[in-house]
């Protein structure tokens, strides 16, 4: 088991690797960086004067691979007689730093820290729903197969997986916000502006929740074991509820960790229609200038992809533990 | 040898898979939605009364008339016209990103599953490191660097949206490999990719269409989200989910201009949904009883 871990951990550097290279690649490939840097002061027009000088505080007139190396680590330090200025360059991604937001003037970083548990927060909620929902919806389902019960939730299923998100959440705000008044729309004080997000995010989620859930039980219930476990006589529910349900929730479980990154996804689109003060708004708003917001701060962007990729690694490591420790073949095989 | 492949081929009008999807009410249902979509597409610019980017600033955000079926926008369009053309924008984006997706993934994973060993692994390490990743949020930034428009966004969607392709095709190929015909195309003196084209495709088909309708209409939801968002394809295209990005500005006023563009993509969606369904059920043996 140890040495799977540390199998998987150190599968963990290579791809680190990779994630940090396209994070960081996402400024120099604007074209222009410096010019970037001046439109997220509010320089709309800038000199080239103007321009020079940010290149040169920047570091940004060195060669991609010192600016890749200094972007993580800090070194070389800020050369003065270079004109670089330290007050503005990165101490390095491997100390924390994530650069200077012009938009909120402080730290990306602090930023982040203040908008991930909103979105952990929306995130844990959305997940508990589309659970709670799929589960039931899916087993019920196919426990009373081929019936107006299996029809009708197999409907709302798909209804639920072919619906935009983003409209269902405008429809939300419309209905319940504004026409019946019921719930808060917009922005973060307190548990009932939870509700409508949440419900939003995780009926979504809860569509291709059921779906799986249905097909993975049905799957189970054609198995000799079940057979052989109605055969000797047992209750249906305990044929259901001890055979049953747990061997389909296996494939159920691995399933909802490989659908996490649609969680995120899906959370930066609810975030934004609600206005909802986590990293979503954060990155798309914010950071891309996009959906009201205004201008593009791109250490914003940078941080904010940064943190979901991180958080998508992570799942994903945690979701092959998971697993390795369930599955004795996965752990002891060639190392997945 | 051939025989055998034209024989899995040309009985499919016969197959019990066939029909199976002839009997599903949803094949039926999917069918129609989708022949329906596709031929508005096509005739577009007979079904629509007006242009759909021809404003009448003096008739603006007017509700549904006997002169504007669905009532005009804020800049007096016609919102029957724009969601009328708006089927082009959204057969484009879900048929592009399908033939984008597959011609690099179905390659690739029928390489990974054929040749095995080495290039497997190294394929299908990148394949499960792209899996993991959040695709709208890659796909947010590139078109955060690149510039929104329809053809960024559909190579920022494949950028992580040929993975699934791949593992299926590899998947396919892993199976087919083990079979007698296979051998037998090798112990004629076939090479390699003769037997991967004539012989491993033509025999992993059924899948790769269930594959495709079901990723086209993801595409398509994906794609408007991002539209949405201001990050996709921008107005005045009459794309629906930029449509919806310009009438969320008074949602309360007019929602009826935020029903329409969302309902036409819930009935695009759902109809690609149901022959995918239906297709799925109907290549599965194990779902037809």
């Amino acid at each position: 088991m140890y040495g799977f871990i540390i199998r998987r951990l150190l599968l963990l550097i290579p791809i680190m690797l990779a994630v940090s290279i396209v994070v960081f690649m996402l400024l120099p490939l604007t074209g222009d960086p410096e010019r970037q840097v001046l439109l997220a002061q509010g320089v709309q027009d800038p000199s080239v004067e103007q321009l020079e000088a940010v290149r040169h505080q920047y570091g940004y007139h060195r060669p991609l691979y010192i600016q890749y190396i200094r972007w993580m680590t800090g070194y070389p330090p800020a050369d003065p007689n270079e004109n670089e200025d330290a007050g503005v360059m990165s101490r390095g991604l491997l100390r924390g730093d994530l650069g200077f937001s012009h938009k909120f003037q402080t730290p990306v970083l602090d930023k982040m820290l203040e908008a991930l548990p909103n979105t952990l927060i929306l995130m844990a909620a959305a997940f508990m729903i589309s659970l709670a929902l799929g589960l039931l919806l899916g087993v019920i389902s196919a426990l009373r197969r081929k019936t107006w019960v299996d029809y009708t939730g197999m409907g709302a299923a798909l209804f639920g997986v072919s619906i935009p998100n983003y409209w269902q959440g405008l429809m939300a705000i419309l209905i319940f916000g504004i026409w019946l008044g019921w719930l808060p729309v917009e922005g973060y004080h307190g548990l009932s502006y939870l509700i409508l997000p949440a419900l939003t995010l995780g009926t979504a989620q809860a569509g291709s929740l059921a779906r799986m859930t249905r097909s993975s039980m049905l799957d189970v219930l054609r198995q000799d074991y079940i057979r052989t476990a109605r055969a000797k006589g047992l209750r249906e529910r305990t044929v259901i509820y001890t055979h049953a349900l747990k061997n389909a929730f296996i494939p159920v479980a691995t399933l909802l960790f490989l659908r996490l990154p649609y969680l995120f996804g899906g959370t930066v689109v609810i975030e934004t229609v609600f206005n909802w003060p986590g990293m979503g708004t954060l990155l798309v708003k914010h950071g891309m200038g996009a959906a009201g917001g205004m201008g593009k701060d791109w250490f914003i962007v940078q941080g904010g992809v940064l943190m979901f990729l991180l958080m998508a690694v992570t799942a994903n490591l945690l979701c092959d533990i998971a697993y390795a420790y369930l599955n004795p073949k996965i752990r002891y095989g060639e190392g997945g | 040898m051939l025989g055998k492949i034209r024989g899995h081929l040309g009985s499919t009008r016969r197959s019990p898979a066939f029909r199976y999807f002839k009997r599903d009410i949803r094949a039926k249902v999917g069918l129609a939605i989708v022949l329906l979509v596709i031929s508005t597409a096509i005739f577009a610019d007979f079904i629509a009364p007006y242009s759909p980017t021809e404003q009448h600033l003096d008739e603006a955000e007017q509700g549904p008339s006997w002169k504007y079926l669905m009532g005009t926008d804020w800049a007096g369009r016609d919102i029957f016209s724009r969601i009328v053309h708006g089927t082009r924008y959204a057969l484009a984006i879900g048929i592009l990103f399908v033939v984008v997706t597959a011609s690099i993934g179905v390659p690739l994973g029928l390489l990974a599953g054929y040749r095995g060993g080495k290039t497997d692994s190294l394929i299908m390490r990148m394949v499960d490191a792209t899996l993991a990743m959040p695709g709208l949020i890659i796909a947010l930034a590139f078109v955060a660097v690149f510039g929104p428009g329809l053809y960024n966004v559909i190579i920022a969607l494949a950028i992580t949206g040929w993975a699934g392709y791949a593992r299926l095709m590899r998947g396919q190929a892993l199976a087919i490999k083990g079979e007698v015909y296979i051998e037998a195309a090798r112990a004629i003196g076939e090479k390699d990719r003769t037997i991967v084209a004539r012989y491993v495709l033509p025999n992993s088909i059924s899948p790769l269409i269930v594959m495709v309708t079901m990723t086209l209409p993801a595409a398509i939801l994906i794609a408007s989200a991002m539209s949405y968002l201001g990050l996709g394809v921008m107005p005045p295209a009459p794309e629906w989910g930029a449509m919806l990005l310009q009438s969320t500005r008074n949602l309360a006023d007019n929602p009826l201009k935020s029903v329409f563009p969302g309902v036409a993509i819930i009935v695009v969606v759902l109809g690609f949904n149901f022959l995918g369904d239906a297709l799925r059920d109907a290549f599965d043996p194990r779902l037809r009883e």
